[in-house]
């Protein structure tokens, strides 16, 4: 070799060349399908918000039909009923669902998961026999770093398990769970302390009552693990669980619960130890409006 | 000069093609099923296996190989045969492949990690336990067996009476026993609900009436998901900051991995020390 100077600077530039032209493309496919995916999305949350703006205006109309009618003259003497008949309990009519369109295009969204105030507006994928499949794809099945939250296979929405436990990436970006750790400070807590889940049947909405770092440990290792816990069939088991979450906690969020809640935990990857997670838990309050079955309208010209 | 452009030129085009968009499209012709056979080696003091076959070799003649191999390479349509005859042997941990057949023979009571088998049979006067959910799972006399997942098809095969003992931690699709030689059905019950299926050594069943049903049901059933077997809630302890230990894959649970991919950063800070280096010498070389 007469210049073997010349021959490993030549070689080194054709290394740097290779690596930096890898990355470049890269990054623009990551960009193009970041792109693509929040575009998709962005639809899907545009068709919502029309839905619940029409499903309020629907009932400011109504409320307001029903105060003017109160307010006109009666004319009519009401005739005295014989007995005193029982007022029926109002029972709320089911609504359309706001994320109809997006659950008619794609069956795998189990639910659409909201922090109002937070980016957390995503919908949440549920395939049982492909836990991961969703890890590394957007919604519409083409590849996407984000990923799509996923609800773990050994959750489920019907029948409710106690826990329901939503993984996602943190992302730089700030997508996805990229925000989650913003949980760490008590004041964000306070003021971003509802969530709310979108599914099929119904709005559930939840309460921050833990927020914690977690790992994940080894099969062996004989502690408490958050991701392990989804159904509570004893008192027991639902108060291992709620002892050790709450003595976690970062803070105290003032939010109790007892054996019969559900919980919504949040979960995603963070790096003071190897396999870091944080996990932020919320229980189930009182529900929002029950949805009529997601089904396909029928064409207008039918 | 020309052929380092040239060389260039062709890696910058072989690059392209590999990341073009459409390359996930491509695909590798999945290999043929093959059947391993595991057994316990006391005097290897650990699991073995050996493949393209139904019977363990103990002769030397064949070679066996550690069972972390095993993990790395078992697929969907492949088999395993498991034979023990060692009390106290450590559980065997198959990994997470859901696979197309496990058969077990075991002398010794055996625990055995899965993630997920399609046809599980359990032979004549063996001790098991079966982590992860079968499709299909027959059961021979004199076993006993405790599998932990979801079951969709129980089969018992029995002589006169049923003389195994079989528990599911799981949900039972349809439990079906029945006597080979007599033509005689024992048990076709359908729609266990999770962990209430199980049958006693005397063959009876113990599991309570409103537990399952006796017709099948109309659709599917759908397994209700199930907690993983845990430890004693005596045997936990508060979590605690394990220190990083990099090691094995297999070793933790199995969590979805949601970090970010650090790949281009990687990529640009090796690009970049290249190309540092490369005008170093080049410079150093006029010097």
């Amino acid at each position: 070799m007469k210049h073997p100077r010349t021959f490993f600077s030549i070689l080194l530039a054709c290394i740097a060349a290779v690596c930096l032209i890898i990355a470049g493309v890269l990054m623009i496919r990551q960009n193009m399908n970041a792109d693509r995916s929040r575009k998709s999305l962005d639809l899907l949350r545009e068709s919502a918000e029309v839905s619940k703006e029409a499903a309020l205006s629907q009932l400011s109309s109504e409320s307001q039909e029903a105060s003017a009618s109160v307010s006109e003259p009666v004319q009519e003497t009401p005739m005295p009923s014989p007995a005193p008949t029982a007022t029926p309990e109002p029972v709320p009519e089911p609504v359309e669902n706001p994320y109809r369109d997006s659950f008619l295009a794609n069956d795998d969204m189990a639910a659409w998961i909201q922090i109002p105030d937070t980016p957390v507006d995503y919908p949440v994928m549920w395939t049982p026999e492909d836990e991961e499949y969703y890890l590394l794809r957007g919604f519409d099945k083409k590849s996407d770093n984000n990923g799509c939250l996923i609800l773990d296979t050994d959750s489920c929405l019907d029948p409710l398990t106690t826990n329901l436990i939503i993984h996602g990436h943190n992302m730089k970006s700030g997508a996805m769970f990229g925000r989650l750790t913003d949980y760490e400070d008590a004041a964000f807590c306070e003021e971003h302390r509802n969530i709310i889940l979108y599914t099929k049947e119904l709005q559930r909405n939840y309460e921050v009552i833990a927020v914690f770092r977690s790992q994940v440990y080894k099969k062996t290792d004989p502690v408490f693990k958050y991701y392990k816990f989804f159904q509570a069939q004893s008192q027991e088991e639902f108060d291992d669980f709620y002892q050790n979450i709450k003595s976690l906690s970062l803070y105290d969020t003032g939010v109790t619960a007892e054996f019969g809640d559900h919980f919504l935990t949040l979960s995603t990857c963070v790096y003071h130890v190897d396999r870091g997670r944080f996990v932020v838990v919320a229980k189930e309050v009182e529900s929002g409006d029950r949805y009529q079955p997601v089904v396909e309208k029928e064409s207008q010209n039918m | 000069m020309k052929k380092i452009k040239n060389t260039i030129t062709l890696l910058t085009i072989a690059a392209m093609l590999f990341l073009l968009p459409e390359s996930s499209c491509l695909k590798a012709f999945a290999d043929e099923p093959v059947t391993y056979v595991v057994k316990y080696l006391p005097g290897e003091n650990g699991w073995r296996y050996q493949d393209n076959r139904s019977v363990f070799d103990e002769s030397g003649s064949v070679i066996s190989w550690e069972l972390y191999q095993l993990r790395e390479v078992l697929k969907a349509g492949d088999t395993i045969v498991v034979y023990n005859d060692t009390e106290n042997a450590p559980d065997l941990d198959l990994g997470s492949t859901r696979f197309a057949n496990l058969t077990i023979s075991s002398k010794a009571f055996s625990i055995i990690h899965t993630g997920g088998v399609q046809d599980c049979f359990v032979m004549n006067n063996s001790f098991c336990a079966v982590n992860g959910d079968v499709t299909n799972a027959h059961v021979y006399e004199n076993s006993v067996v405790n599998y932990n997942g979801n079951v969709q098809e129980l089969q018992i095969h029995c002589g006169d009476k049923i003389t195994s003992s079989v528990g599911v931690g799981g949900t039972v699709g349809h439990l079906y026993a029945y006597s080979d030689s007599q033509a005689q059905t024992f048990f076709d019950l359908y729609n266990f609900q999770a962990g209430s299926l199980l049958i006693d050594q005397e063959g009876k069943l113990t599991t309570p009436d409103w537990s399952y049903s006796k017709a099948p049901a109309s659709q599917p059933v759908q397994p209700t998901p199930q907690p993983e077997v845990q430890q004693q809630p005596e045997a936990q302890q508060p979590a605690q900051q394990v220190p990083a230990s990099g090691g094995n894959d297999d070793e933790y649970d199995a969590v979805p991995k949601t970090g970010e991919s650090n790949l281009i950063v990687w990529l640009l800070c090796i690009g970049g020390l290249c190309l540092c280096g490369s005008i170093a010498l080049k410079r150093a070389g006029r010097g």
